[in-house]
């Protein structure tokens, strides 16, 4: 998979599937910072990504102090370097 | 699988916007029902969270209260299973108890558990809360002490009805193939401890059998590892959703949300070919590749209507062309008198479906549809949306599992009145054509030449008797819902007079089909209380309750009491037992028209007329 406008577009919505379609996250939130973004819904999000992406995330993407901006990095490390 | 939820996702999204939380729910639910599809289940969340805020629920024939209690972090497995329960139409409370105080909350009586008063309790450890060493050298000892834990817990939680996840047997040990042959091995002595448990269980405590599903997914893939780690919480994202679903299920079917009835479609789902076309002899079935799958699937929906399970047939065929291949070609597994209703004609499958509901006097949500055409699926999907609908638009060789697959057939005990039933439902429609020549309903209800047995409950019909307050729906005066437990602390009560009442006919066996438990009213010494009067849908509209109560007033009036009292209270499919108390000579009682007396002094103990006793 190449890296394009879709990237967005795509991340955006496994962001909806899992937190909800009514919910605003921006670049600096995490867990804790939006409604319904909790751990458990965070370790929900990371294998949504993984399954969406195709990609393996690094064990430590699980723990809690990721941001929506670092979680994106992340992917978009996978992928660029696959 | 993924891609099938992403094409669901944007209708979802639109059908949210528009607040259109019962479609996009009906979109979804099939989903939940089927394998894989994790997409499904968060946007299910969502539909359900969305909903919640604007007072919308998904439709639920059903309500229990559920606690859950994990060796683990039960929080992930807690969200899916009430979802799953969703699917299933089963609204379930649920409580998750802080995880790994299985004993503490079942023990203590100011626990979280029972301040939340659950009606089932799901206990759900898994392997690694077993005290078991690689190699025992005293396994004897060991499984006596696990036994002992989780009946001691099962126990605790009585009189709630417990549902337990079985354990599932390691997939590595470190004696390999040798562990087989060795009693102490770790695998062994799960296996020893899931019979044992399965023994104890009786028909008391509900198993879900792990082990299978665990093999069905394929067990590296059932635990993530990484998620214990990071969450204490074992099963893998595609391990929870078949947990969740196969749990709900049982608990389902232990509320009596189970199927009663599959229908099937003809041509290209019971055998290849178009019968119209090729004619009996020319459809595909019992050899070849293709007619052997279909003869398989034949036997195995034979072996359905053994564990009580009805097949009926909705097919668009000519009526003499559908039966030809049952009659004439012998490779055919299935037989007529395997279907208790047979409707073939041109008219539209939903039509069909209702037909066949009402002959078998079954409610709709009793009926599972399975067909080849994705469009009567739809179509009855659609126009019905309380039958739910198998599509078996895939190979012959799949048909099994697909079958196999639906979650809609459990059952929670096999009772003899199950293997009695298929052939009681036949008995009735052979009497219905013999309804239609009699001259009056008193020569119909002579012609059957009724025998009953009315007996009080006891240890062999517990079973059947709570059973019947779960299952029956329409005549039902009183809707109350009991456990086995429920029912045993009722019948021990001396004071009680608890009876069923079996019938035969010249037709069939129908094995228990009514039940009356009755009770002295709390402040009225000389009345006798009606808390239960019950008969299956089988034996309606024979004067089977009249007899059932000449026997509990002939007893009343033996034990002094002078009046019988009976209430109704209405639900959804009773209202042809509104009038029931009037028709026997009960009268209502002043200021309240639910409550109906039957005076047993001045009026006598009621007559039955119509059927004998053995």
């Amino acid at each position: 998979m190449t890296i394009t406008q879709d990237f967005d577009q795509q991340f955006r919505e496994v962001l909806e599937d899992v937190l909800g379609f009514d919910v605003e996250v921006r670049d600096e939130d995490g867990p804790g910072t939006v409604e319904g973004w909790d751990s458990l819904s965070h370790v929900r999000l990371v294998h949504a990504l993984e399954t969406r992406f195709d990609v393996r995330l690094p064990d430590d993407a699980l723990l809690g102090e990721q941001t929506a901006a670092s979680l994106k990095q992340l992917v978009q490390d996978r992928l660029g370097g696959g | 699988m993924r891609l099938q939820a992403e094409g669901v996702r944007a209708s979802v999204r639109a059908l949210l916007g528009e607040r259109r939380f019962d479609d996009a729910w009906a979109l979804l639910r099939p989903l939940l029902a089927a394998d894989g599809d994790r997409g499904a289940w968060d946007l299910a969340r969502t539909v359900v969270r969305s909903g919640g805020s604007a007072g919308w629920t998904p439709p639920a024939a059903r309500q229990i209260r559920l606690a859950i209690l994990c060796s683990y972090e039960g929080a992930e497995l807690a969200s899916h299973l009430e979802l799953a329960c969703r699917a299933l139409r089963l609204d379930a409370t649920v409580y998750a108890a802080p995880f790994g105080q299985l004993e503490q909350e079942a023990l203590d009586s100011r626990s979280g558990l029972a301040r939340f008063e659950p009606t089932h309790v799901l206990v759900a450890p898994t392997t690694a809360d077993l005290d078991f060493p690689e190699l025992a050298d005293d396994p004897a000892a060991l499984l006596e002490r696990e036994e002992a834990r989780w009946r001691r817990l099962w126990e605790a939680l009585a009189p709630r009805r417990v549902v337990q996840h079985a354990f599932v047997v390691p997939d590595a040990t470190p004696f390999g193939h040798l562990s087989l042959r060795l009693p102490g091995s770790r695998p062994s002595l799960v296996r020893e401890l899931n019979a044992r448990l399965a023994a104890a269980a009786g028909s008391s405590v509900l198993l879900v059998d792990c082990e299978r599903l665990a093999s069905r997914l394929g067990k590296e893939r059932w635990l993530d590892p990484r998620l214990w780690y990071a969450m204490r919480q074992p099963f893998s994202y595609a391990a929870l959703p078949l947990l969740a679903r196969e749990t709900a299920a049982v608990l389902a079917a232990d509320v009596g949300l189970g199927a009663r009835c599959l229908v099937l479609d003809l041509d290209n789902t019971l055998w290849g070919g178009i019968v119209g076309e090729e004619g009996p002899l020319g459809v595909t079935v019992g050899t070849g590749p293709d007619g052997e799958a279909f003869a398989a699937f034949q036997q195995y929906l034979h072996d359905l209507t053994r564990r009580g399970l009805l097949l009926a047939v909705a097919s668009k065929n000519d009526a003499a062309a559908a039966r030809s291949p049952f009659l004439e070609n012998p490779a055919m597994r299935l037989k007529l008198e395997d279907f208790a209703a047979f409707v073939a004609d041109w008219r539209r499958k939903p039509e069909q479906l209702v037909e066949i509901a009402k002959a078998l006097d079954l409610g709709l949500d009793s009926l599972v549809f399975a067909d080849d055409n994705p469009a009567e699926c739809a179509e009855v999907a659609a126009a019905l949306p309380a039958v739910d609908t198998l599509r078996l638009d895939v190979p012959s060789s799949e048909l099994v599992r697909t079958l196999s697959a639906s979650l809609r057939f459990e059952l929670p005990a096999l009772t003899a009145e199950d293997e009695a039933r298929r052939s009681s439902y036949r008995g009735r429609a052979a009497a219905a054509e013999l309804q239609a020549s009699a001259a009056s309903l008193e020569d119909f209800w002579r012609s059957l030449e009724m025998v009953a047995r009315v007996r009080d409950v006891d240890d062999r019909s517990l079973e059947r008797a709570a059973q019947l307050t779960q299952k029956t729906n329409q005549f039902n005066l009183t809707l109350r819902r009991r456990t086995l437990d429920e029912v045993r602390e009722l019948v021990s009560r001396e004071d009680a007079i608890c009876k069923t009442l079996e019938l035969d006919d010249r037709f069939a066996q129908h094995g228990i089909v009514g039940l009356v438990l009755a009770v002295p009213a709390p402040d009225e010494r000389r009345t006798l209380l009606l808390d239960t009067l019950l008969l299956s849908c089988r034996v309606i509209g024979r004067t089977a309750e009249t007899h059932l109560l000449s026997h509990v007033s002939r007893e009343a009036v033996a034990q002094g009491y002078e009046r019988l009292r009976g209430s109704y209270v209405e639900g959804p499919r009773n209202e042809l037992v509104a009038d029931l108390y009037p028709r026997l000579g009960f009268e209502a009682v002043a200021g309240d028209d639910r409550v109906w007396d039957y005076d047993l002094a001045a009026r006598g103990p009621i007559e039955s007329a119509y059927i004998a006793d053995e």
